[in-house]
């Protein structure tokens, strides 16, 4: 039933180390208390930001090591579950070859029961000029096109206007750019054996992750969430919807009325909405689908916007916490979830304290520099040890350098979060051009601000220090918070055209009979091939 | 029926990839060959243009003064100083037959170095390709703290072979499990133990290391540790018997205060910079937040932490933070030399560290690498703020200007022996306090030091006052010197030893025909 899966995988594999896990929280929580109780304190605004910063720290450490302490083990299953199904390909825009391919691939998928595949067209109501040629690429393969002509709800209206539309007991959702397995429906539906199964998520996998800097990062940060972090959710009960490679029982998401449109992350919302009435989610680690990553930074900034601010909304709006019908488990994993875009603020606090020691010579403890780094660097080394074997050594310095640069980012989404201000929801575009990255600098303008600001920082405190331990300690922080944010500025910045330079093949995946021929998977889920 | 969820899929594994072995980084046989040849020379070149002709330090002159005794009185000697004999065993044989000079003795040092290279190499073959392995060992070569110690008579080079032999053999141990691995093993295991008594604590690294991967090695490895333990246990106890009859060198214990964390960082700082000054040094291990940069450049996708490099950072780090702990719990004996057998481990995780980073960032990261390291043995050879230099030969030379009527004073009493190595002069020689270097080394009475001080300067000229390894009274010393007496003259030969000429009495005419 299931194909041999190759080491580009292995993501899938990680097997927790407790022996590392439970150090990393005891070394978290020593350098909590060192830092609290054992130095003498500085400035006591900056030593309450910087205990505040540390407890998030902790928090999150024990967060994660908690949701990776065990994947999830073992769930009722029926091999030859054969409900009604309605596969939705969401599209919006995206080009007709990308969408061919996800339609021939999910009418090529087995299954013993009824399939019906239908394509979400939204392209009119956004003004995409392809609509027309995605209603006649439904007609040519003999497949139901659903166009929306009254706007509302993005996605989230999209399939709910399907919903309508359609009555398979389950529903199947694919972004436009992920093309499916043959085996998707076999592997998954079995799940809905328990009758309180409200939906079953996969794996979100990028076939286009080696194509550029942007896309293999993007990628790398999904290994950490799909290996060992949505394991761990799943075995907590707290899996939640990615919103594409997903299937769903009808009655379910019909009981929370239809997939919340009222928030931008609707996927995340409508999990949440679920697990309070009680309905039950599982994670399947297995890749079943195959889609493509934001190609360049333009595009992965706008998806992180989204999702940053979207679980912020879940945060001040919908708090977690406070949802009567969820375990606490699953109250603590949304917070948790959701809580990981405020670590913006948290990281430019972090970023302006050897600035600020630069300028006005203030500091929130006091204490010799290397009795300090005899407690942080173990806790810093073990901490990222755990990650990377948590994650199976398949995340990488570019994914945390993104993850730290995200700080203006996740700031502008918490503003507009907090004002209620209104932000354009958008499709990520998976067009990919032919020649150099694009210019995206503006995006990164706060980041060379920092850069800027301490160059001047380091004038005034050196005029000041001269070379004292403390300056040459500030100095390295400085240079430390600077080097992390090189990447992003990187991908932000143009280059010329390096990328007609082929991506390095892929490793070659076992074809079952019947499946998708490699050229329509291939020029499916590499958007460089798809515009030659 | 159920779906098992936590049994990952069938993979069909690619094999990874050694760390560190690039294509471009891993060439043919004559890499290893040259590297090598080019280490010897660089070991022979440094110590003869740097090192080796230095003056004697007091431990090494102990080390003379112990070894010119019998082999019994020399055994008894050791016993009751904080040492493990099999070092000065060999150094007295080793004069015996060569010469008595400390040339001689320092070059014992050199031949331990010289034979650690290639050991160097195949521990560094666990973890490197041929070529990165190559580049960690004319590192390794230039190393200002391994310099250091090569050319010094003491035992510390022997233990740097003794600690690379029984990693050689403990890697062994891990990636075969062969008898012959193990036999070897427990062989320098009971070695390293006669060597010094820090190379404990590579054995107890190397246990804990074992006994955390034993669930993945051969059935019947954690027995053989034990069996290993044991016949340690069993070689070291007659030794460890004669110590105790001996006085546990209850009186001979040097006075040194508890490790702080500076102490901590300063070893590493030594093992990759070498003795700087302390202004220097503190500027470089302010820079520590690098290593968080490092850190996060280290997480790498398929980057995975191998057996033997997970054993080096044991390796790098559990001694010294025993060493550190134990200084703390019991008694202080955190002295950077100690932690030699360290050394070397941190020197491959540097080079580890940087074979990961892509073909051109290693290269240009490993170049750096051995131009600090080659200027940090420059200018510990040369600079005159080098803290652990002692300048015995100047302080005699300027100590020679004495007459007989004059009166040179040696405190601490103990380093009279590098400086008497080096003075002959007309005057008396002492020590303050009074020590006859038969008993212990007298306690310092801050009552009776005027009495004692008088009693030596009375009826002399001039007073030398040589002042180094300050035990707690030398500024006692040098304010009672320095609120009677006029000084005539000061000198520092090196950091912490100092000459101070003082004129305590005034010759009277001598009648004419008298």
């Amino acid at each position: 039933m299931t194909a041999p899966q190759l080491d580009r995988f292995s993501f899938l594999q990680e097997v927790p180390n407790r022996a590392f896990l439970v150090g990393n929280v005891a070394f978290a929580v020593v350098y909590m208390l060192v830092i609290t109780f054992a130095f003498e304190h500085g400035n006591p605004v900056l030593f309450g930001v910087l205990v505040a910063t540390e407890v998030f720290h902790l928090v999150q450490i024990v967060g994660y090591c908690w949701t990776v302490w065990r994947r999830d083990a073992e769930r009722p299953f029926d091999p030859d579950f054969a409900g009604s199904v309605d596969v939705f390909i969401t599209v919006c825009g995206e080009p007709v070859d990308v969408v061919a391919a996800t339609a021939r691939a999910a009418l090529a998928m087995t299954y013993p029961g009824q399939v019906q595949v239908h394509l979400l067209n939204d392209g009119l109501v956004a003004g995409k000029d392809n609509w027309r040629d995605v209603e006649q690429l439904a007609d040519s393969l003999g497949i139901t096109c659903h166009t929306r002509v009254t706007p509302g709800g993005a996605k989230a209206g999209n399939i709910n206007h399907a919903l309508r539309a359609t009555s398979g007991e389950f529903v199947v959702v694919f972004d436009a750019d992920h093309v499916p397995h043959r085996d998707f429906l076999v592997t998954v539906m079995g799940f809905f054996t328990d009758e309180r199964m409200g939906f079953v998520q996969t794996p979100q996998y990028y076939a286009n992750q080696r194509t550029n800097l942007v896309t293999r990062t993007a990628w790398d940060q999904q290994t950490l969430f799909f290996g060992p972090i949505m394991s761990g959710k799943s075995r907590l009960g707290a899996a939640f919807m990615c919103g594409t490679n997903m299937a769903l029982r009808r009655t379910a998401v019909l009981e929370v009325g239809g997939m919340c449109e009222e928030n931008i992350a609707e996927d995340f919302l409508t999990s949440l909405f679920l697990h309070e009435r009680g309905w039950r989610s599982v994670y399947l680690p297995q890749v079943l689908a195959e889609g493509l990553a934001p190609d360049d930074f333009l595009n992965y900034y706008k998806q992180q916007f989204r999702w940053t601010r979207g679980s912020l909304e879940v945060i001040f709006k919908y708090n977690p916490l406070l949802r009567s019908g969820l375990t606490w488990a699953q109250r603590w994993q949304y917070l948790l979830s959701a809580s990981y875009y405020l670590s913006g603020a948290v990281i430019i606090v972090s970023a302006l304290l050897p600035v600020v020691f630069l300028l006005t010579g203030a500091t929130p403890i006091v204490t010799s520099t290397m009795t300090l780094a005899l407690v942080f660097v173990p806790y810093m080394w073990l901490n990222l040890y755990v990650l990377q074997r948590s994650s199976n050594s398949c995340y990488s310095w570019s994914a945390i350098a993104f993850s730290l640069s995200a700080w203006w980012l996740q700031l502008a989404a918490l503003y507009a979060v907090l004002t209620g201000k209104k932000t354009a929801f958008a499709v990520t575009s998976k067009e990919v051009g032919d020649g150099g990255r694009p210019n995206f600098l503006r995006l990164v303008v706060p980041q060379l601000v920092y850069v800027a600001l301490g160059v001047v920082a380091l004038g005034v405190g050196a005029a000041r220090e001269g070379l004292s331990p403390s300056l040459m300690a500030n100095f390295a922080w400085l240079s430390v918070h600077v080097a992390i944010s090189v990447p992003f500025v990187v991908a932000a910045s143009p280059s010329r055209g390096r990328r007609a330079v082929p991506a390095p093949p892929q490793p070659p995946r076992p074809v079952e009979p019947g499946e998708p021929t490699p050229e329509a998977v291939t020029v499916g889920a590499r958007g460089e091939e798809v515009l030659r | 029926m159920t779906a098992v969820l936590d049994t990952p899929p069938p993979t069909v594994r690619v094999r990874p990839a050694r760390p560190g072995r690039h294509a471009a980084a891993d060439p043919g046989r004559w890499v290893p060959v040259a590297a090598h040849a080019l280490a010897v020379v660089g070991v022979l070149a440094w110590s003869q243009l740097a090192f080796i002709g230095r003056s004697t330090r007091l431990d090494e002159a102990q080390s003379l003064w112990q070894t010119n005794h019998s082999y019994g009185r020399l055994l008894e000697l050791i016993a009751q100083d904080v040492h493990v004999p099999l070092y000065h065993l060999v150094l007295r044989t080793w004069r015996l037959v060569l010469g008595p000079d400390i040339g001689t003795a320092r070059a014992l040092s050199l031949v331990f170095l010289l034979a650690s290279l290639p050991v160097f190499y195949v521990v560094a073959r666990s973890v490197l390709s041929r070529g990165w392995a190559s580049a960690a060992l004319v590192v390794f070569a230039n190393s200002p703290f391994l310099l250091w110690y090569g050319n010094e008579a003491r035992m510390y080079s022997m233990l740097l072979l003794v600690t690379l032999l029984s990693q050689w053999a403990f890697l062994a141990v891990l990636r075969t499990g062969r008898a012959a691995a193990w036999t070897g093993y427990a062989a320098s295991a009971v070695v390293g133990a006669y060597v010094h008594y820090f190379f404990f604590f590579v054995l107890l690294a190397q246990g804990l290391f074992l006994l955390a991967v034993s669930r993945r090695l051969p059935r019947g490895s954690v027995l053989r540790l034990a069996g290993t333990a044991a016949a340690v246990a069993a070689a070291f106890l007659p030794w460890f018997l004669y110590f105790r009859a001996q006085g546990s060198a209850s009186e001979t214990r040097p006075q040194l205060p508890s490790p702080s964390s500076v102490d901590f960082s300063n070893v590493y700082s030594q093992f990759v910079f070498g003795f700087q000054s302390d202004a220097l040094n503190t500027t470089l291990v302010s820079a520590w937040p690098l290593l968080v940069l490092g850190a996060l450049l280290s997480v790498r996708n398929g980057s995975r932490l191998g057996r033997p490099t997970a054993y080096l950072l044991v390796a790098a780090f559990v001694p010294v933070l025993t060493a550190f702990v134990v200084s703390h719990l019991v008694t202080p004996f955190f002295l950077s030399r100690y932690m030699v057998p360290a050394a070397p481990a941190l020197l491959l995780l540097v080079v580890v560290f940087a074979t990961t980073l892509g073909p051109r960032t290693s290269r240009v990261l490993v170049g750096v690498l051995l131009a600090v390291t080659v200027a940090g043995t420059a200018v510990q050879a040369t600079s005159p703020d080098n803290p652990v230099e002692e300048d015995y030969r100047t302080a005699a030379t300027l100590a020679g200007e004495a007459g007989p009527r004059d009166v040179v004073v040696v405190s601490s009493p103990f380093t009279i022996y590098p400086f008497e190595y080096y003075y002959d002069g007309p005057a008396r020689v002492t020590t303050l306090p009074e020590w006859d270097r038969v008993e212990a080394a007298p306690p310092f009475d801050a009552a009776t030091l005027p009495e004692e001080a008088e009693a030596l300067v009375d009826g002399h000229q001039y007073v030398y006052l040589v002042l180094s390894y300050d035990q707690g009274y030398q500024d006692d010393v040098y304010q009672y010197f320095a609120g009677r007496y006029e000084q005539v003259a000061a000198h520092e030969p090196s950091d912490g030893l100092q000459v101070l000429v003082y004129r305590v009495g005034y010759a009277e005419p001598v009648p004419l025909g008298g």
